[in-house]
């Protein structure tokens, strides 16, 4: 168990820690393709959209659901969370895109910590055997570094902000001023989302991001893309 | 050859705190020489089924699941079972869109389930949902795939009255759809609405349209799926007033998902769609319902 739970939330949430989700942009490349996102004020809405509509109601409560799992050393309760965020992602990049970052993240949290379940869905995630989406993978290394709850949640509902901010600065000429206001602004948004996602079980993970969803399905047949979603 | 058809007067509750009608619909296909037949049905008001009529010489059936009179009440429970046997195939469909009226208590719930069994096919399209005014809706769909068992399944809703110019003024609504094959999820679809904390009307949202709607189309041991979704997608730029993508989903299936400024454009979509997915994935011709 970690000494500071927080120092190691923040290296698990930091844009260095190597989850590979530079490479996303979760259908924000298809909307400035559109000319439908093209300043801070689109950028922002769209943050937005998604927090609200897929990672908080859905992502954030799977990380706490996950780490409870982790908690109990519920491997089985694991291996159903996983199969229901595969089929609860109909977007064939997003879903890859979580089950990337998420094999990503187990991969060093299984080299850093020492937790039985984290460790056996690292090798079955690894054996293709379990898809391994990022919410179980950050939840179960929550678990496994004893971060609280309500605390994981935000953690990774900010670093996902952070994520889409990032993609944003690379799309639109945008200055480093500009994402970091956006990211502030979010910040009331994540707390009350972090909230909401405390307490949630496996059956009250939902989404509505319809208009998020059909720019992820459009993003596969643009012509050229500087990102894989 | 069993046919039974029954129908029965609204079941009241009878805990004096809960208002509202338990309907309860259970239906059974089979497949008998050439075509299926329908060998149950019974149910109770408001929940109707009318008789079957065969479709063309595939084997197919259409069945028209009636709305209930007057709309969905706040209270109601309406449960339907609907089985296939193996090779069965029928589709489903309302004759017109399912209101949904204000609750002053609980919510309206409506739940379907379909079983297939091997190398069944189901249709299911029902018209879309309009909730009205302080409504409160939940429903479900379950369906589980057997070993070579097809389904196409439309799920649509509108955000209100939209010819009132009304929007977001229900209360709530959860919807789910649940396909599992082997008792495994193969897709899910969880969505819960309460326009007094979020009206996602925006970017990402509802991009200020009135219809959000899906078309699934799922098969067992089925590998053709490029080709459908490329039909798919070329009959979505076929239709420019809808916005719309196709994806795979997790197994054996893909998505369409659209989003449409008006019922004639969602149900002109629809149509289109439903079209594309009976000759790309099952190999028939389109249908004609002639509904009103």
């Amino acid at each position: 168990m970690s000494p500071d739970p927080l120092l190691s939330l923040l290296q698990f949430a930091d844009g260095l820690f190597p989850s590979g989700g530079y490479a996303h942009s979760f259908g924000l490349e298809s909307y400035v393709q559109a000319g439908e996102v093209r300043d801070a004020a689109g950028v922002e809405a769209f943050v937005r959209a998604h927090l609200e509509g897929a990672a908080g109601p859905c992502d954030a409560a799977g990380v706490v659901v996950a780490l409870a799992l982790g908690d109990r050393e519920d491997l089985d309760g694991c291996l159903a969370l996983d199969e229901i965020l595969e089929a609860m992602k109909p977007v064939a990049e997003f879903r890859e895109a979580s089950r990337q970052m998420g094999r990503q993240t187990l991969r060093v949290a299984a080299t850093l910590t020492d937790h039985p379940v984290l460790r056996a869905v690292s090798e079955l995630a690894e054996a293709g055997r379990t898809p391994g989406h990022h919410p179980l993978a950050f939840g179960l290394a929550g678990s496994a570094l004893g971060w609280p709850a309500e605390a994981a949640a935000r953690a990774y509902l900010y670093s996902t902000a952070a994520l889409l901010v990032g993609a944003a600065l690379r799309l639109l000429p945008l200055g480093q001023l500009d994402g970091q206001r956006i990211l502030r602004a979010a910040a009331p948004l994540i707390e009350r989302l972090a909230r909401e996602a405390e307490g949630k079980g496996p059956a009250d993970l939902w989404s509505f991001a319809p208009g998020l969803e059909i720019a992820g399905m459009r993003h596969a047949r643009l012509d050229a893309r500087l990102f894989r979603s | 050859m069993l046919q039974s058809s029954t129908g029965s007067a609204p079941a009241f509750s009878s805990t004096p705190d809960r208002v509202g009608r338990d309907g309860a619909l259970a239906l059974a296909f089979e497949r008998r020489g050439g075509g299926t037949i329908l060998t149950a049905r019974r149910f109770t008001l408001p929940l109707q089924a009318l008789e079957p009529i065969p479709l063309e010489a595939d084997g197919s059936v259409c069945l028209m699941l009636l709305n209930p009179t007057g709309g969905v009440l706040g209270g109601d429970r309406l449960e339907s079972g609907i089985s296939l046997g193996p090779g069965a195939h029928v589709c489903l469909t309302t004759p017109s869109a399912t209101r949904v009226y204000r609750a002053l208590g609980p919510p309206a719930v409506q739940d379907t389930s379909i079983r297939l069994a091997a190398g069944a096919t189901v249709e299911y399209i029902p018209d879309h949902v309009i909730p009205h005014p302080g409504s409160a809706f939940h429903q479900s769909l379950t369906v589980e795939m057997g070993p070579g068992s097809r389904a196409i399944l439309s799920d649509a809703l509108a955000i209100g009255r939209l010819a009132r110019e009304e929007r977001w003024a229900f209360a709530e609504i959860m919807s789910r759809i649940t396909v599992t094959s082997g008792g495994r999820p193969i897709f899910l679809e969880r969505i819960h609405l309460d326009p007094s904390r979020r009206i996602p009307q925006g970017l990402g949202g509802m991009e200020r349209f009135g219809y959000v709607a899906s078309l699934g189309l799922f098969a067992d041991g089925f590998a053709g799926w490029e080709a459908v979704m490329s039909a798919l997608e070329a009959r979505l730029a076929a239709s420019p007033s809808v916005l719309g993508g196709v994806s795979l989903v997790a197994r054996g299936g893909c998505l369409v998902r659209f989003l449409a400024p008006s019922a004639c454009d969602l149900t002109e979509a629809t149509r289109g769609l439903w079209a594309v997915a009976r000759r790309s994935l099952l190999g028939l011709p389109a249908l004609d319902l002639r509904k009103s």
